[in-house]
C-alpha cells in the first residue's frame, strides 16, 4: 500500500489525500545499468542488467529543470533523485540542469533562496526529502517549485515500504511531466516483451524503464504478439507450446491463464477492444487467415472479415468503432480500415508494396505501421486527416510498433548486428532510445496502459 | 497426373491474384492508381529477382544435399522389400525414394506449390491414400523479414496450399493437419538470401514416424 497526500504550499493547510493505490510488486532479480546520454547525471550502475536504455538525439524546446538531490535518500535501497532524473531525461522533453554550487541544498520550501536559485538559472526546480519512520516505512516528500514566482507548483507526500521508493520516483516524475507538459507521463507504466535465450522463450513484464523485469511465461517454443488488456490486468498472447499457434489470456495478478482460441490451423494476432470485453483475433480455421471477434473468455466467436485473402493484425480504434488491419487482397499486403462489424472496408495505404502491422495512436488520429522501402522495413506513422506518411526509423528490419499510452513515444523491435533489440522513438521522430538486454535476443514489445498501477 | 498438378498450381496462383482487380478506394483515384502501378512494378521486379535467387538457392541446396548424401547401395533384390507395398516408415526413410523429400520451397511472399514439387507431392499422396492410418502435418514457414503475424498467415497459406494439393489427389482431409510457424522457427539462421530461401518452406512431417 502507498499512502499519498498533497503537501500544501503553507504547511498548515490540509489537502485531500490522493487516492491510495495498492501495488503488487513483481518479484525477480532487478537492477540494470543505466547509461544515459547526459554526463551530469550520476546514475546507479547495478549488476545483472536486464534492459538498458540509451538515448540517441534530443528534442527541441526542452524544458529546463533542476532536480536537487533529495535529502537523506542515501540510506534507501532505491534512491529517488536518479530515477526521477533518468525518467525526465529519457522523455527527451526536459533539459536537466545540475544543481550548481549553492549550499546547503534545500529539501523544504522554507530553505529555498529563490533569488539565488533564479540567478543561477534555475526556473523550475524539484526538491524533496525522505524520512524513515519507526514502522520501517519511509515518507517521501517532494515539491515542484517555480523560482521566478517563488511559488509551489506541486507538492506531495508518500509513505511507502522502503523497497518501493522506485515506484514513488516514477510517480513523482509522472506528476512533474504532466504539470509541465500538460500531458500524462508514462513513467509508472509497464511494458511486456519476449526474450529469447538459447532454447527458451520468455514473456517478460517490466517497468517502463526496463527495471523489475520478470518473466510470466517461459517455454522452449516461441511466444509472439503480447497485447495488454486496457486495464493492464491481463495480457493476451500467442504461444506455440502445442506446436501450433494458440491464443492465451494471462491474468497477471492471479498468475493464471486460459486458452481463448485453439481452432484448426493458426490462432493469432490478439487485439483488445477498448472496453476490454472483446478480442479481435485471426483464425485460419475456415480456409485462410481471417479476422474474428470473441469474448475474453473465448465465447461468442464471430467472423468479421469475409475475403479469400490474408486478413490479419487487427487494431481497434480508441473509440471502438473501427478496426485497422493488414490484408493482401489487393495483391500485396496493405493496411485497411473497417467498421468493427466488418462493414465499410477502405484501403488506407497505397505507397509501396508492403505496409503491415497497423497500430492506432491513443488519440485515434493517426496510426503507426511498418513500411518496406528499398528493402528496409521501417517504422512509419500516418495521420488520418492528411494521409501523409512519416518514416520514423531507418532500421533494416524494424517491426512490432507499440505506442506509449500518452502517444508521445513508440517502442518497437529492431535488429542490430543480427541480434533482436528494442528501441523507442518519439512520435515526431526526434528522440530515439536504444534498449538492449542481457538476453540473447528481445522482441515483440507491448506498452501497457496508463494508470494500471502494479 | 502431372497435368492435373499443373492445373492445381495454376489455380492456386490465380486464386491469389483473383482479388487483385478490386478497385481501390474512390478517393484520389488518379494518384492512387499511379502509386499502385509503380508499387506493383516494384513488387513484380522484386518477385522476379527473388524467384531467381530462390531457384539458385534451391539448386545449390540440392547440390549440397547430393554431396552430403550418404552413399547407400541397395543389395540386389533388396528393392523388392522396399517396393510400393513396403512398410511406410521404411519407404519414407529410403533416400532413393521420392518420399524422402519432404520440403516445398517458395519465392518471397509466394505460397503456390511450384511444378518441380509435383512428383514429390504425388508420391506422398499415393503413400497416404494407400495407408489410411498415416497422418501428416504440413508445417509452413517463412523467412524472418517483415511482420511476424503476416508471416504466420503466409506460412499457414503455404501449408494449406500443400494440404489442398494432397486432398485434390485423393488424400482424406482427416489425414492432414496444416500448421504455420511463420518466421518463428527458422531452420537456417542468418540474414542472407540463402537462409531466407531455406526458411521459406513447407515440411511434411509424418506423425509417429518423424516425431
Amino acid at each position: 500500500m502507498t499512502n499519498a497526500r498533497r503537501l500544501p504550499s503553507e504547511p498548515s493547510l490540509d489537502f485531500p489525500d490522493e487516492p491510495s493505490r495498492s501495488r503488487r510488486r513483481l518479484l525477480g532479480s532487478l537492477a540494470a545499468s543505466y547509461p544515459i546520454g547526459m554526463a551530469a547525471l550520476a546514475l546507479p550502475n547495478w549488476a545483472a542488467a536486464q534492459l538498458t536504455i540509451e538515448i540517441i538525439g534530443g528534442g527541441a524546446d526542452q524544458i529546463p529543470i533542476t532536480i536537487v538531490p533529495f535529502g537523506a535518500e542515501e540510506h534507501l535501497p532505491q534512491p529517488l533523485t536518479a530515477v526521477i532524473s533518468a525518467d525526465l531525461a529519457r522523455s527527451g522533453r526536459f533539459r536537466l540542469q545540475p544543481p550548481g554550487s549553492l549550499r546547503p541544498l534545500p529539501t523544504e520550501p522554507a530553505e529555498v533562496d529563490y533569488k539565488a536559485w533564479s540567478a543561477q538559472g534555475a526556473q523550475t526546480m524539484v526538491i524533496g526529502r525522505t524520512i524513515e519512520r519507526n514502522d520501517g516505512k519511509v515518507e517521501v516528500r517532494f515539491r515542484l517549485l517555480d523560482t521566478a514566482k517563488a511559488s509551489q507548483l506541486l507538492g506531495f507526500s508518500y509513505t511507502v515500504a522502503k523497497n518501493q521508493t522506485r515506484a514513488i520516483a516514477h510517480k513523482i516524475a509522472d506528476l512533474i511531466y504532466e504539470k509541465l507538459t500538460g500531458e500524462p507521463g508514462v513513467f509508472s507504466t509497464r511494458i511486456a516483451y519476449v526474450a529469447r535465450n538459447p532454447n527458451r522463450f520468455e514473456l517478460h513484464v517490466a517497468d517502463a524503464d526496463g527495471f523489475n523485469s520478470q518473466f510470466i511465461l517461459a517455454h522452449r517454443e516461441p511466444i509472439i504478439s503480447p497485447a495488454w488488456s486496457p486495464d493492464g490486468s491481463r495480457i493476451a498472447y500467442v504461444s506455440f507450446e502445442q506446436r501450433k499457434a494458440i491464443i492465451f489470456v494471462h491474468d497477471l495478478v492471479a498468475g493464471q491463464r486460459r486458452i481463448v482460441a485453439n481452432y484448426d490451423g493458426s490462432n493469432s494476432a490478439p487485439a483488445w477492444s477498448p472496453d476490454g470485453q472483446t478480442l479481435g483475433v485471426v483464425l485460419s480455421k475456415d480456409g485462410i487467415s481471417q479476422i474474428y471477434t470473441l469474448r475474453a473468455d473465448g465465447s461468442n466467436l464471430a467472423r468479421i472479415t469475409n475475403s479469400d485473402s490474408i486478413d490479419t493484425e487487427p487494431s481497434f480504434s480508441p473509440d471502438g468503432k473501427h478496426v485497422l488491419f493488414t490484408s493482401d487482397r489487393g495483391g500485396s499486403p496493405q493496411i485497411y480500415r473497417m467498421r468493427t462489424n466488418g462493414s465499410g472496408v477502405e484501403r488506407i495505404t497505397f505507397e509501396g508494396s508492403y505496409n503491415v502491422t497497423p497500430r492506432y495512436a491513443p488519440d485515434g488520429r493517426a496510426f503507426a505501421f511498418i513500411q518496406r522501402a528499398q528493402g528496409r522495413y521501417s517504422l512509419a506513422t500516418m495521420d488520418f486527416s492528411s494521409r501523409q506518411t512519416q518514416i520514423l526509423t531507418d532500421g533494416q528490419l524494424d517491426g512490432s510498433p507499440t505506442f506509449a499510452p500518452n502517444g508521445r513515444m513508440l517502442l518497437y523491435a529492431s535488429i542490430v548486428r543480427g541480434r533482436g533489440v528494442l528501441a523507442a522513438v518519439s512520435s515526431d521522430g526526434r528522440i530515439r532510445q536504444k534498449i538492449t538486454a542481457s538476453a540473447q535476443d528481445v522482441r515483440e514489445p507491448a506498452w501497457g496502459p496508463l494508470g494500471a498501477g502494479h | 497426373m502431372k497435368r492435373l498438378l499443373i492445373g492445381i498450381g495454376l489455380a492456386v496462383i490465380l486464386a491469389g491474384c483473383g482479388t487483385g482487380g478490386k478497385k481501390p478506394a474512390a478517393v484520389e483515384q488518379k494518384d492512387v492508381f499511379a502509386q499502385q502501378q509503380s508499387a506493383q512494378d516494384e513488387a513484380a521486379r522484386q518477385r522476379a529477382a527473388e524467384e531467381e535467387a530462390r531457384k539458385r538457392a534451391e539448386a545449390e541446396r540440392r547440390a549440397r544435399e547430393a554431396a552430403e548424401q550418404p552413399v547407400v547401395q541397395p543389395l540386389p533384390g533388396s528393392s523388392v522389400s522396399q517396393g510400393e507395398l513396403g512398410d511406410p516408415a521404411s519407404q519414407l526413410k529410403d533416400p532413393n525414394s521420392p518420399l524422402s523429400k519432404r520440403s516445398v520451397y517458395y519465392g518471397f511472399d509466394m505460397y503456390n506449390v511450384a511444378d518441380e514439387y509435383q512428383s514429390m507431392i504425388e508420391a506422398h499422396a499415393r503413400l497416404l491414400r494407400e495407408n489410411k492410418n498415416l497422418r501428416v502435418r504440413v508445417e509452413g514457414n517463412c523467412d524472418d523479414r517483415g511482420s511476424r503475424e503476416y508471416n504466420l498467415a503466409l506460412g499457414q497459406r503455404r501449408a494449406d496450399a500443400v494440404r489442398r494439393a494432397l486432398t485434390l489427389l485423393g488424400v482424406a482431409e482427416r489425414q492432414i493437419e496444416s500448421v504455420s510457424f511463420g518466421a518463428e522457427k527458422p531452420k537456417m539462421q542468418g540474414s542472407n538470401e540463402e537462409a531466407w530461401a531455406e526458411n521459406r518452406r513447407s515440411d511434411l512431417v509424418y506423425v509417429g514416424i518423424d516425431g
